[in-house]
């Protein structure tokens, strides 16, 4: 973002995370209104937000829409698209234009954030069954004590390190049009080294998650399913976390 | 049904002066504290709002969200909080208290539950400040019929369509947001600008009672005594954290500083 020219704040209120710079993205425009204009990189924040952000990542399956058409002539008949879900954005655009095929053609799985192996601070309320909570102006199965405050979450990736999830997400649970579930640091990590040694590309903290699901899932499927993951993002912004977590960092 | 809300600005208005509403945080820095500071100002004050804190306030500047930290950090919950308002609320002649904070926590506890526990203890309005209109009818209906006061908010940027919607929906008090901001932000609008939209307001309306908040110190709040009620909040939490900071008592500290407000609107 720098690179391209933005201005990055860092957070430096509450626990630095996630929640907290949305918060204060809010908090800014809120004084700001007439001169600035809020977009959230998410599909979080009050209804129109969520919409704006969801409407913009829809691309991303148009695209792949596409790209199926090139490799199989047709859309395959069993289907699984796996994404990463933090507050979800990608996962939305990903999974857009196939809405209204059927669940058995097109499997949505989505793969939350499940913390360090063991650890109780995850950033995963959908496959934790949270309650539901408000957050950010939104509705939504929000991790949370028994009093309404917020969670700490516990995440090795940024992007997935939010105690809520898109509303959006929280309807396709309950209408189970997709499934989520979640995947530890060590798993993610694992994949990603996995998926950086035999593939072309190498996928950044928040898809490892996902490629972790495809890897567990992979072995038990026919061999006719098709899987497709979303590597949203690239290692290359997380070089320092990996370097700390496995002393090196190889693209 | 006459209320103590309603009574308060009946009674502010006979002595030609606004009513001076104190916002602290139930619970900074201590239970017992907080409890003699609102003892304390209320000899000035006409209304004690009292703030439920929550760790994720969207709406709060520094000086609240500290307050709202160190009140959680001592391990503040919503039962304690009643209890600091029943405790307030036995002496009979005490002022009328409004409770501040964000819906999650009353989602949590329950809207029935925490309606009839705020009525137990006599608490006499609610500021929710993250359920807006029109999702908030529901639950300011349900406060009407606990005779608890839902007070709406209106803003810089509400239009003039949806402010006449509100007013009409709207109980004994509606709180004005004086200017596009957190709690704390300086005054960035003269009061001037201010009273002007004041008085369009009012003239909705002219016998709701209509308060002004945000960015009100002891610096400000002479220029804008016209108004029905003016509301400090940031500058008592800030000077809790000042006391606290220099090893001085705050509720001595707190007491002096709303004397002097209530002085400069007299």
């Amino acid at each position: 973002m720098k690179k391209f020219g933005a201005e990055v704040i860092p957070v430096t209120t509450g626990s630095q995370t996630l929640v907290d710079a949305v918060s204060e993205c809010m908090r800014y425009w809120v004084a700001n209104c007439l001169t600035t204009n809020l977009v959230v990189g998410s599909t979080v924040g009050p209804n129109i937000f969520v919409k704006i952000c969801a409407w913009s990542t829809a691309q991303i399956s148009r695209e792949l829409k596409v790209q199926m058409k090139n490799v199989f002539k047709t859309i395959p008949k069993k289907i699984k698209l796996i994404n990463c879900v933090g507050g979800g954005s990608s996962a939305m655009g990903f999974w857009n234009e196939f809405m209204d095929y059927s669940p058995k053609q097109i499997e949505f799985i989505g793969v939350e954030a499940g913390g360090p192996k063991n650890s109780r601070h995850h950033a995963a309320p959908l496959t934790n069954s949270a309650k539901i909570g408000i957050l950010h102006g939104a509705k939504q199965y929000v991790m949370q004590d028994k009093e309404g405050q917020i969670s700490e979450t516990e995440s090795i990736s940024a992007g997935l390190d939010y105690p809520g999830v898109s509303p959006l997400h929280c309807f396709l649970k309950d209408t189970k049009r997709a499934r989520y579930t979640s995947a530890t640091d060590e798993e993610a990590l694992a994949a990603y080294q996995l998926v950086t040694k035999l593939e072309d590309i190498s996928p950044s903290l928040e898809p490892a998650h996902a490629f972790a699901e495809a890897i567990k899932l992979a072995p038990k499927l026919n061999p006719s399913t098709i899987i497709i993951v979303n590597s949203c993002g690239d290692s290359l912004k997380d070089k320092f976390i990996i370097k700390k977590r496995l002393g090196n960092y190889i693209q | 049904m006459s209320s103590k809300i309603l009574e308060t600005f009946l009674k502010c208005k006979k002595e030609k002066r606004p009513a001076l509403l104190t916002y602290t945080v139930a619970g900074d820095s201590t239970k017992k504290q907080s409890l003699a500071i609102i003892k304390s100002i209320s000899q000035h004050a006409d209304i004690i709002e009292l703030g439920f804190p929550h760790n994720t306030p969207i709406a709060d500047g520094g000086q609240i969200q500290e307050s709202s930290h160190r009140a959680l950090k001592n391990g503040i919950k919503l039962l304690d909080v009643f209890k600091i308002v029943k405790e307030f609320k036995k002496n009979k002649h005490s002022k009328p208290l409004i409770l501040m904070g964000y819906f999650n926590l009353i989602l949590q506890y329950g809207t029935t539950a925490f309606l009839k526990k705020c009525r137990s203890v006599g608490v006499d309005g609610l500021i929710i400040v993250d359920l807006p209109y029109p999702e908030n009818k529901p639950f300011a209906n349900k406060c009407k019929k606990n005779s608890i006061t839902f007070v709406q908010l209106l803003s810089p940027t509400t239009s003039k369509e949806r402010m006449k919607k509100i007013i009409k929906d709207s109980h004994d008090m509606i709180y004005y947001i004086s200017m596009l901001s957190t709690t704390g932000g300086k005054l960035k609008v003269s009061p001037k600008k201010i009273l002007i939209n004041y008085n369009q307001i009012k003239k909705i309306n002219p016998k709701k009672n209509l308060v002004i908040g945000f960015g009100i110190t002891t610096n400000t709040i002479a220029a804008l005594k016209k108004a029905d009620g003016l509301v400090v909040g940031s500058q008592l939490c800030k000077e809790i954290s000042r006391s606290l900071q220099v090893r001085q008592n705050p509720v001595t500290n707190l007491n002096r500083m709303v004397f002097n407000l209530k002085r400069r609107i007299i």
